[in-house]
C-alpha cells in the first residue's frame, strides 16, 4: 500500500514536470494551442512537433541511459566512483566524432561521422573485452584501470585537436568538452529510442546477476553466476548504449555518476533491477529540467548543459549525503 | 527407496593447488578427507593456501593436478547452479552496498534458484523464518547494511548464506575483524543454526580457541602443504598447534 502511494506520487510529480517543460520555458505555449482545431497550423504548434517534442525524448532518453550505465557500472565494479566515463568508451565516440568533423569535414551530426565515432567505440570495447579475457586482467579492477588509461589518452588528444584546431571548429568546439544537446527531427529521436530502448530492457531484466555480484564474486559464484560472464555481458552492452547516445550529445558529466546514489540514499531500492529503473526516470528527468535551465539562463544562448547538470545535482548530493 | 549416504563431504585426491600462470605454493602433492556432518577447522598461517582451497570448493579453477572431490562427485562436473544448491559461503567482510537493507540480502540467497523470472522470498513483519529470529536479526530486518555494526553484517551474511539452504557452508575467516563479544555472538548463531538445519560446515579460521571449543574435524595447511588432518582431539593432543605457529 505505501509503495502503490509513493509509486503513484512519485507519478504525478513527473508528469508535472514533464508538463511544465513542454509548456513552460523560454518558448511558453498555451494549452489553449492543442485544443483549438484552427490551431493545428500554428507556429506554435509546428515548434510544439518539430522542436520541443523531439527534444525533449532526446533528453530523456540520455539522461536515463547515463543513469543507468553508471548505476551498473557502481555495482559491476564494486566502486562507488565508478561513472559511465570511466572505461573511455565514450571519450573514443567524442574523439572520433572530432577527427571526423577535423580531418574529414564531415559534419559532426551525420550518419558519416557517427559511424566514424562508433569505429573509434567499437575498437576501445574490443580492446576493453580482450584485455579482460585473454590478457590475465580477469582481475576487474586492472580493467578499470585500463580504461582510465584510455580515458585519459582520448580526452587528451581530443582536448589537442581541439585547441589546434578552435578557429575551424569556432567556439561551438566548446561543446564536445562540456556535451551537448543538439535539435534534432522527431524522426531522429525516434530512431535513437528503437536503438537504446532494447538495451535498455535487457540491461533491466537481467539486473538479478548484478544482485549476484553485489556481494562480492565468491557469493556470486555460490550462487550460479560465473562473475567474469557477468562482466562481459555487461561491458558490451552498457558501452553500446553509451556509445549509441554519445553519438549525439558528446559527454554529460555528473549525471551517471550521482543520480543512482541519490536513488539508493533516498530509496534503498530492494534489487538493481528497482534501481536501475528509477534511476532511469529521474536520470530522465534530471537532463530534461538541466536543459530547460540551460535554455533560460541568458535566452537565445545556451549554457553548457554538463556546467548546468553539475551545479544543479552538485548541491543536491551533498546535501543528501550529509543527512545520511 | 534408500540412497546410502557418502562418508566424505568433502575430499581431495592427490592435489596440487594454484592459480593458472602462478607458480603453486608447493609442487608436492597432497590428499585428505573431510567426514561428513563434522565441523571442520581449516587453520594455517597466512598464504598457507586456505583460501585457494576454498575457492577450489566454490568452483573457482585452482586444481592444477589431482581431484577435487564433492560428495564423491568432482567438483567440476557440477554445473553452477548446481554448485549453488551445494555450497553457501560467508565471505570475509570486504566491499558491500551500504546502501542494502538487510531484508533484500537475505532475499538474494534464493538468486541462484530463482533464475531470471521466478520470485525472490519476502522477510517483512508478516513471514520472518524460524532462523532469521532465532540468530536475533528480526530487528536489523529494516536497516541498511552501513548502519549495522560489523558484527551484526558478519550474522547477516551468515543468516543469507543459510538461507541458501545448501549442504554445505563455507565460512572464510568470519570473525577476523569482530571484538570478543561480536565473535562470540557470531559463533552463538552458527550453533543455532546448525542445530535448525543439518549441514557441513568447514571454516577457516585463526581462532584455536573456537576450534578447540566448537570443531571436531581439523585440517591445517601450511605452505600449500598438508600438516594435519584428522580429530580436533589428536590434533591438541599431539601439540600440532604449537607446530603450526612453528612451520617454516
Amino acid at each position: 500500500m505505501k509503495r502503490l502511494f509513493g509509486g503513484g506520487l512519485l507519478l504525478t510529480v513527473l508528469f508535472i514536470c514533464l508538463g511544465l517543460l513542454l509548456f513552460g520555458g523560454a518558448q511558453a505555449i498555451s494549452f489553449d494551442t492543442f485544443t483549438a482545431e484552427s490551431m493545428t497550423n500554428s507556429a506554435d504548434h509546428r515548434i510544439f512537433w518539430l522542436l520541443k517534442i523531439p527534444r525533449l525524448l532526446l533528453v530523456l532518453t540520455v539522461g536515463g541511459a547515463l543513469a543507468m550505465v553508471g548505476g551498473t557500472y557502481q555495482i559491476l565494479f564494486n566502486n562507488s566512483l565508478a561513472d559511465p566515463y570511466i572505461l573511455g568508451v565514450s571519450s573514443s565516440v567524442t574523439l572520433g566524432l572530432v577527427v571526423a568533423e577535423i580531418f574529414l569535414g564531415w559534419p559532426s551530426n551525420s550518419i558519416k561521422a557517427m559511424g566514424i565515432g562508433l569505429g573509434f567505440a567499437l575498437i576501445v570495447i574490443l580492446l576493453l573485452l580482450f584485455c579482460f579475457y585473454f590478457h590475465k586482467l580477469q582481475n576487474m579492477e586492472r580493467v578499470v584501470l585500463f580504461g582510465v588509461g584510455i580515458n585519459f589518452l582520448f580526452s587528451s588528444a581530443l582536448f589537442i585537436l581541439i585547441s589546434l584546431q578552435n578557429h575551424t571548429l569556432g567556439s561551438g568546439s566548446m561543446r564536445w568538452l562540456f556535451g551537448n544537446i543538439p535539435w534534432i527531427e522527431l524522426k531522429e529521436s525516434f530512431a535513437l529510442i528503437a536503438i537504446t530502448a532494447p538495451i535498455g530492457i535487457i540491461i533491466v531484466i537481467f539486473g538479478r546477476y548484478l544482485d549476484g555480484l553485489s556481494l562480492g564474486d565468491t557469493v556470486a559464484r555460490t550462487l550460479g553466476f560465473n562473475p567474469n560472464h557477468v562482466r562481459g555481458f555487461y561491458l558490451v552492452l552498457t558501452s553500446l548504449l553509451l556509445t549509441s547516445v554519445t553519438c549525439l550529445t558528446g559527454s554529460i558529466g555528473f549525471i551517471g555518476l550521482v543520480v543512482p546514489h541519490c536513488v539508493r540514499l533516498v530509496f534503498a531500492p530492494r534489487s538493481s533491477r528497482v534501481l536501475l529503473l528509477i534511476s532511469f526516470v529521474f536520470g530522465a528527468l534530471f537532463l530534461a529540467v538541466s536543459d530547460t535551465i540551460s535554455r533560460s539562463i541568458l535566452p537565445p544562448l545556451e549554457f553548457p548543459i554538463g556546467m548546468v547538470t553539475t551545479l544543479l545535482g552538485g548541491p543536491l548530493f551533498l546535501y543528501l549525503l550529509w543527512k545520511r | 527407496m534408500e540412497t546410502i549416504k557418502p562418508k566424505f563431504f568433502f575430499e581431495g585426491n592427490e592435489l596440487i593447488l594454484g592459480y593458472p600462470g602462478v607458480p603453486p605454493l608447493s609442487r608436492q602433492a597432497f590428499s585428505f578427507q573431510i567426514p561428513h556432518f563434522a565441523i571442520t577447522a581449516l587453520v594455517g598461517l597466512n598464504g598457507s593456501g586456505k583460501s585457494t582451497l576454498i575457492h577450489g570448493l566454490i568452483g573457482e579453477r585452482v586444481v592444477l593436478q589431482g581431484q577435487l572431490k564433492c560428495f564423491d562427485k568432482p567438483i567440476n562436473s557440477f554445473s553452477s547452479r548446481e554448485l549453488s544448491e551445494l555450497v553457501a559461503i560467508v565471505p570475509q567482510e570486504t566491499v558491500f552496498p551500504g546502501n542494502l537493507k538487510v531484508r533484500h540480502v537475505l532475499s538474494f540467497s534464493q538468486l541462484g534458484r530463482a533464475g531470471l523470472f521466478g520470485k525472490l522470498p519476502v522477510f517483512d513483519a508478516a513471514s520472518i523464518p524460524y532462523i532469521v529470529s532465532a540468530m536475533e536479526l528480526t530487528p536489523l530486518l529494516q536497516k541498511r547494511l552501513g548502519e549495522i555494526s560489523s558484527g551484526e553484517r558478519q550474522r547477516v551474511f551468515l543468516a543469507r548464506a543459510i538461507l541458501q539452504h545448501s549442504k554445505i557452508i563455507v565460512l572464510d575467516e568470519p570473525t577476523n575483524h569482530l571484538d570478543l563479544k561480536a565473535s562470540r555472538a557470531f559463533w552463538n548463531a552458527l550453533t543455532k543454526a546448525r542445530a535448525l538445519n543439518s549441514m557441513d560446515i568447514l571454516i577457516s579460521t585463526h581462532d584455536l580457541n573456537f576450534v578447540k571449543e566448537q570443531c571436531d574435524w581439523v585440517l591445517a595447511l601450511s605452505e600449500g602443504q598438508l600438516l594435519f588432518n584428522g580429530t580436533k582431539e589428536s590434533f591438541f593432543e599431539e601439540k600440532w598447534d604449537e607446530k603450526l605457529v612453528d612451520s617454516p
